[in-house]
C-alpha cells in the first residue's frame, strides 16, 4: 500500500466523485428557473392572501356597522343637543332606526340591546335628560365588548383541545384527508404533499422557516412560541405515520411521539 | 476564494448566477458526499441553492458567503438524512454507492489505484466520521472551520477525525493521514 497524504486524498475524492465536471451548464439554468418559479408562486399566492384580508375586513365593517351603528346616532345626540330641542324634527334619519321603533311601539316587551335605545321617540326624549341618554348611550358601549367576550372563549377551548391527549386519541392510522381536515383544518404547511406539518398553539410573532419538510422547530417547542408540532405522513389519501413533536419541561427535552401504520406507537427524546 | 468570498459579502454584489458559478460545482460534490446518490444530490443542490436565494437577505455577512452555504447544504443533508424520504430510497436503493461508481473507461483505470481503495473506504465511515474527514482532507477546512460549521467544539472534530482515521486503518493496515 503506497503512502497517502492530503492532497492524494483530495484528489482521490474528486475523482471518486467524478472525474469529469459534475455542476453543468443545465444544471444552473434548470435552478435559476426554479428559483423564477419560485418568485412566481410566491407574487401569485399573495394576491389572494391580500383580497381574502381586504374582503375580511370590509365584511367585518358591514357587519360592525349593522351591529353598532347607532353609536354614530348616539354621538349625534351627544354632539347636537339642538337635536333635542327641536320638537318638530325627527332625531334620527337613519331608516332602519325608524323601522326599529315601529317594531319597538308594536312589541315594547322587546328586550334587545338595539331596541333598548331606540325604544326612545321624540316625544320622551324631549321629557328625558341628557344624563339618561348618556347613560343608555353606555349601556349599548359597555354591552359591545360582551358580546366579543362571549365569544372569545369559545374559539380559546377550541384551541386548547388540541393538545397532544387530543391528538393521540383522535388521530388515527388510516384516516382520509378529509378526516382531518374536518378535524384539525388546514395544515401549517404541505398541503399538496406527502407530508402534512400542523404549529399547534403558536404565538402570534411565531414563524418557522424549514430546512426541510419534515423538520423540527425544536427552538420554537423549547422557547414556547409553539406547543405542538405535528407531521401526518400520507400514503394513497390515507394516514401512514403520525408524528407530534413537543417540548417536555421536565426533561428540556423535544419528545416525538409516533404512531406508525402498523398501530404501533413509540416517543423519542431529541 | 478568498477574493470572491471579500466581494460577495458586499449584500450589493450579491447575485445567485453568481454564487451558482462560483460554488454549484464543489457544493454538489459536498452533498453527494453526504446523499451517495445522484439522483438525490440534484434535487438537494437545487433546493440548497433556492434556500441560499431566499434567505441571500437574512445573510449578515458574520461569515464568508462559503461558509454560510455550506452550513445550508450541510443540515439540508442530514435533514434529508434524518427524513423518510431518505429511508424509502435505502429500501428501493440498497447500494448507492455501486450505483454511484463511474463506470467510464477512464475512472476504471483510476479505481485500480490503491488509493482509491481508501477513498471507497472513506464513503463507506458512518456519518460523522465521514463528515469529518471529508470537510478536512477533501474540503480542506480548518478544524476550526469544521467545528463551526458542524456547531461542535474542535475536539470534537479531532476526536473524530482520529476515529475516521482510525477505522480506515483497520480495513487498510498502511497510509499516512498526515495532517
Amino acid at each position: 500500500m503506497s503512502k497517502v497524504n492530503k492532497k492524494e486524498i483530495r484528489k482521490g475524492i474528486d475523482l471518486y466523485i467524478s472525474p469529469s465536471e459534475v455542476f453543468t451548464m443545465e444544471d444552473k439554468l434548470k435552478i435559476m428557473n426554479a428559483i423564477q418559479n419560485t418568485e412566481k408562486i410566491e407574487k401569485k399566492s399573495l394576491l389572494p392572501k391580500i383580497l381574502s384580508a381586504a374582503g375580511i375586513t370590509s365584511l367585518a365593517f358591514i357587519i360592525m356597522y349593522i351591529i353598532i351603528g347607532e353609536p354614530q346616532i348616539d354621538t349625534s345626540r351627544e354632539l347636537g343637543e339642538q337635536v333635542l330641542v327641536d320638537t318638530d324634527k325627527q332625531p334620527f334619519t337613519d331608516t332602519s332606526v325608524n323601522s326599529n321603533q315601529a317594531v319597538e311601539k308594536e312589541n315594547p316587551d322587546s328586550t334587545s340591546i338595539i331596541s333598548d335605545d331606540f325604544d326612545i321617540t321624540p316625544e320622551e326624549e324631549i321629557i328625558q335628560n341628557t344624563p339618561i341618554i348618556q347613560d343608555k348611550t353606555k349601556d349599548v358601549t359597555e354591552k359591545a365588548p360582551e358580546e366579543v367576550k362571549q365569544e372569545a372563549p369559545v374559539t380559546q377551548v377550541e384551541k386548547e383541545e388540541v393538545t397532544l391527549n387530543f391528538l393521540k386519541e383522535n388521530l388515527s392510522i388510516g384516516m382520509t384527508t378529509e378526516q382531518v381536515y374536518s378535524l384539525l383544518g388546514t395544515p401549517s404547511v404541505g398541503d399538496q404533499t406527502e407530508l402534512w406539518r400542523y404549529d399547534i398553539g403558536t404565538a402570534t410573532d411565531y414563524s418557522f422557516i424549514s430546512q426541510g419538510e419534515d423538520h423540527i422547530d425544536s427552538e420554537g417547542l423549547i422557547n414556547g412560541k409553539l406547543k405542538l408540532q405535528l407531521f401526518i405522513r400520507w400514503d394513497s389519501n390515507k394516514t401512514h405515520t403520525i408524528s407530534v413533536a413537543y417540548h417536555d419541561p421536565a426533561d428540556h427535552y423535544i419528545d416525538v411521539f409516533h404512531r406508525f401504520q402498523d398501530g404501533t406507537e413509540k416517543t423519542d427524546s431529541k | 476564494m478568498v477574493k470572491y468570498d471579500r466581494v460577495l459579502t458586499n449584500k450589493e454584489q450579491y447575485n445567485i448566477e453568481q454564487i451558482l458559478d462560483l460554488y454549484g460545482e464543489e457544493i454538489k460534490r459536498l452533498i453527494f458526499t453526504y446523499s451517495k446518490n445522484w439522483s438525490v444530490t440534484e434535487d438537494l443542490t437545487q433546493d440548497v441553492f433556492i434556500s441560499v436565494y431566499k434567505n441571500l437577505d437574512s445573510f449578515k455577512g458574520n461569515s464568508t458567503i462559503k461558509s454560510w452555504i455550506y452550513s445550508i447544504a450541510i443540515n439540508r443533508c442530514k435533514d434529508y438524512l434524518k427524513s423518510w424520504n431518505f429511508k424509502k430510497v435505502l429500501l428501493t436503493d440498497r447500494f448507492p454507492i455501486l450505483q454511484s461508481t463511474p463506470k467510464t473507461p477512464e475512472s476504471t483505470i483510476i479505481f485500480k489505484d490503491e488509493s482509491q481503495e481508501l477513498i471507497q473506504r472513506v464513503f463507506l465511515l458512518p456519518l460523522k466520521l465521514r463528515e469529518a474527514i471529508i470537510l478536512f482532507y477533501y474540503k480542506e477546512l480548518t478544524i476550526k472551520e469544521i467545528s463551526e460549521l458542524l456547531d461542535v467544539k474542535e475536539s470534537v472534530v479531532k476526536m473524530r477525525l482520529h476515529r475516521g482515521r482510525e477505522k480506515l486503518k483497520l480495513s487498510i493496515s498502511e497510509g499516512d493521514w498526515s495532517e
